[in-house]
C-alpha cells in the first residue's frame, strides 16, 4: 500500500469500484448506504477483497470481517485504512 | 442492441453452454434443458386477462418465438428474430384438478409438466400451465427453455406479465444485451490470445480435479433410470430461517451462506452414496454465479451466469464447519486466480464449436462425469413477484432442470423471507422416499449446524 492512502481516498476508490463493478445504477450508493440491505453478497465481498489487495495493496483478513465493519462504505474505508496502517508498520 | 445482419442476435457463451446441456439431456432421452417458476395464488385470475397481458408483452419481444440457428464449425449460434407475423406461442394450457393442492395427483401433474418438452424447432421457448383447484386456489407454472434466459431473467419476464399494466416498457437493448455487464465488457476488450490462455487454465483445473476420479450417482446405473426428472421442495418457517441464518453466521462468519448451504447438502449426499454402495474418491460441485450487477434482473433474454467448480476429497467431508471452510478457501483461490472469467473464456470460445463439443471435453476430462452435484444459491426471489395480476403470491418455487450426469441438483432461495430448497433428481436414481430423506437430512444439518 502507499502511505498516502487516506480514508477519504479509499472511500472514493471503493465507491468507484462498487458502482462500476458491483451495483446497478438503480441502487443509490454513497458512503452511508447500508450495504447488506442493498444486496451486497458474499461474491461481492470477495471481489472487493481482491480489489483492495490488488489496487490498494491492503489485505482484508476474512476472519476479521464483521457486520459493523462492512455496514457502509464509510465503515469499510475506515477499517481498510486502519488495516493499511497496521500492515505498513507490521506486527 | 447488437443485432447482426438479417435480424440475427448471437448467443453468448453461457447460452451456448445451456445449448450443450440441452443436447446432453436429449441424448439421454430427457425433455431438454428446461426450467420452471411456480406461483401459488389464493384466488383464480381471469385467464382471458392473463392471455391479453401475455400477448401484449410477447408482441414487444419477438425474440421469445425466434428460430435458433446453429451451424457446427461454421460460426457461433444465433437467433433469427421474426420481424412480423403471429405465433401460437407461448401457449397457455388450463388444467382443472379435483384433488387438493399437494395431493398425489397434483404432484404427478407437476412432474408431467416438467418432463413435457417444448417444441423449440417451431419457436416454442415458453409455455404456461394454469392449474385450478376446487378450493378456488390456482397455480401458474411457467416453463421455459434455458437457452432463452436464466431464472433471473425469467422472474422479470413473469413480473412484466403479472405486474401493473403501466410498467415501463423495456427496449430490446435492455431486454437482451449483456454489454453493460462488467464481465461481458471485459470479455469484449480481451484479445483472443488471452482468452485461449485463460481457457486453458480453466481446463487445467478440471484436469487436476480428474486426478481423484469423481463418480456421480447417475453414470454407473444410468441404463436403469427412466429419462425423467422429479423434484421435492422444502420450505422453512420464518423462525427456522432466522435460526439457520444465525447459525450460519456463527459457524461461517458474515456473508458465507453459500458455504454453509453447500456443506449442508454435500454431507448427507455422502450418506446417499454409502447407502447405494457407490464409491467415489471425490465430489465435484458445480456452482452458478449471477454476473448481473446487484439490484437488477436485466438483461432478461440471456443467460448471465458464470460457473465455479469445487472439489472435495471424500476423506475431507467430515463436518459442516470444515466443508464450509473448504468451500470458502476454494472460492477465494478461484477469484484470486480469475477462474470465473477463465471459465467464461472457455464458454466464449466454445461458441464457435459444435454444441456437444464442450460437454464432451468436460466429460472426457472428468472421465465421463460433469459433476457430482449441481448447487445454486441465487438468494432472494424477485420482489416484483410478490403479487401477480393484483393477487398476492402465496408461494413461489424454482424448479431447474439438472444436466445428467450428475442428475441431481439442490437450489436454495428465499421467498417472503423464508428459506426454500428445491431438490431435483433423476427419477429412479433416487426414489421419492430417498429424496425426502435426503431433504430431511439437509434440513437437520442446517438447523443444527452439525
Amino acid at each position: 500500500m502507499t502511505i498516502e492512502n487516506s480514508r477519504e481516498q479509499i472511500e472514493v476508490r471503493l465507491l468507484e469500484f462498487l458502482r462500476e463493478e458491483v451495483f446497478d445504477a438503480l441502487v443509490t450508493l454513497d458512503e452511508h448506504t447500508p450495504l447488506l440491505e442493498s444486496g451486497f453478497d458474499s461474491l461481492a465481498l470477495l471481489r472487493l477483497m481482491n480489489f483492495t489487495e490488488q489496487h490498494l495493496g491492503i489485505r482484508i483478513p476474512e476472519e476479521e470481517i464483521t457486520e459493523s465493519r462492512i455496514k457502509t462504505v464509510r465503515s469499510l474505508a475506515e477499517w481498510i485504512d486502519a488495516l493499511g496502517t497496521e500492515q505498513q508498520t507490521g506486527p | 442492441m447488437p443485432l447482426e445482419r438479417n435480424n440475427r442476435l448471437a448467443l453468448n457463451g453461457v447460452d451456448c453452454l445451456m445449448l450443450a446441456f440441452d443436447h446432453q439431456l436429449k441424448k439421454n432421452g430427457f425433455a431438454g434443458n428446461l426450467a420452471q417458476i411456480i406461483l401459488g395464488i389464493d384466488n383464480r385470475i381471469d385467464i382471458t386477462d392473463f392471455r391479453r397481458r401475455l400477448d401484449r408483452i410477447s408482441s414487444g419481444f419477438p425474440l421469445i418465438r425466434a428460430a435458433l440457428k446453429s451451424r457446427p464449425w461454421k460460426g457461433k449460434p444465433f437467433w433469427v428474430i421474426p420481424l412480423a407475423g403471429v405465433s401460437a406461442f407461448p401457449e397457455v394450457l388450463s388444467h382443472s384438478l379435483s384433488e387438493p393442492p399437494g395431493s398425489p395427483g397434483h404432484a404427478a401433474l407437476r412432474r408431467r409438466l416438467l418432463n413435457t418438452p417444448l417444441r423449440i424447432r417451431k419457436g416454442e421457448w415458453i409455455r404456461f400451465d394454469l392449474i385450478t383447484f376446487d378450493d378456488q386456489t390456482m397455480e401458474i407454472i411457467m416453463t421455459w427453455h434455458h437457452i432463452l434466459m436464466d431464472a433471473r431473467g425469467a422472474e422479470y419476464f413473469l413480473h412484466l406479465i403479472g405486474g401493473p399494466d403501466d410498467s415501463r416498457p423495456l427496449s430490446m437493448e435492455e431486454a437482451a444485451d449483456g454489454a453493460l455487464i462488467p464481465f461481458q465488457k471485459r470479455m469484449a476488450s480481451t484479445d483472443m490470445k488471452e482468452k485461449w490462455r485463460l481457457a486453458e487454465r480453466a481446463f487445467q483445473r478440471i484436469d487436476r480435479m480428474a486426478l481423484l476420479r469423481p463418480v456421480s450417482l447417475f453414470t454407473q446405473r444410468k441404463s436403469r433410470f427412466r429419462p425423467q426428472l422429479d423434484y421435492c421442495i422444502d420450505t422453512f418457517s420464518l423462525p427456522e430461517t432466522k435460526e439457520i441464518m444465525d447459525r450460519c453466521r456463527n459457524i461461517c462468519g458474515v456473508l458465507n451462506d453459500s458455504a454453509y448451504f453447500l456443506a449442508a447438502a454435500l454431507l448427507p449426499l455422502t450418506e446417499v452414496y454409502r447407502q447405494k454402495g457407490i464409491q467415489t474418491r471425490s465430489y465435484i460441485a458445480s456452482f452458478p454465479i449471477d454476473l448481473r450487477k446487484i439490484g437488477t434482473r436485466l438483461p432478461m433474454f440471456t443467460n448471465q451466469a458464470g460457473t465455479l467448480l469445487y472439489e472435495f476429497k471424500a476423506e475431507d467431508l467430515s463436518d459442516l464447519r470444515s466443508v464450509a471452510g473448504l468451500f470458502r478457501s476454494q472460492t477465494q483461490d478461484a477469484l484470486r486466480e480469475d477462474m470465473l472469467f477463465a471459465n467464461l473464456c472457455t464458454l466464449e470460445l466454445s461458441r464457435f464449436l459444435p454444441t456437444w463439443f464442450y460437454v464432451r471435453k468436460i466429460k472426457k476430462s472428468l472421465r465421463g462425469e460433469i459433476a457430482s452435484l449441481v448447487f445454486a444459491n441465487p438468494g432472494a426471489t424477485f420482489q416484483g413477484l410478490s403479487g401477480f395480476m393484483g393477487e398476492p403470491v402465496r408461494y413461489q418455487y424454482h424448479v431447474p432442470t439438472v444436466v445428467a450426469p450428475p442428475g441431481i441438483g439442490v437450489v436454495y432461495y428465499f421467498f417472503s423471507g423464508r428459506l426454500q430448497i428445491t431438490l431435483v433428481f433423476v427419477e429412479g436414481m433416487l426414489s421419492r422416499e430417498e429424496a425426502r430423506d435426503y431433504l430431511a437430512a439437509i434440513r437437520g444439518r442446517l438447523l443444527t449446524g452439525n
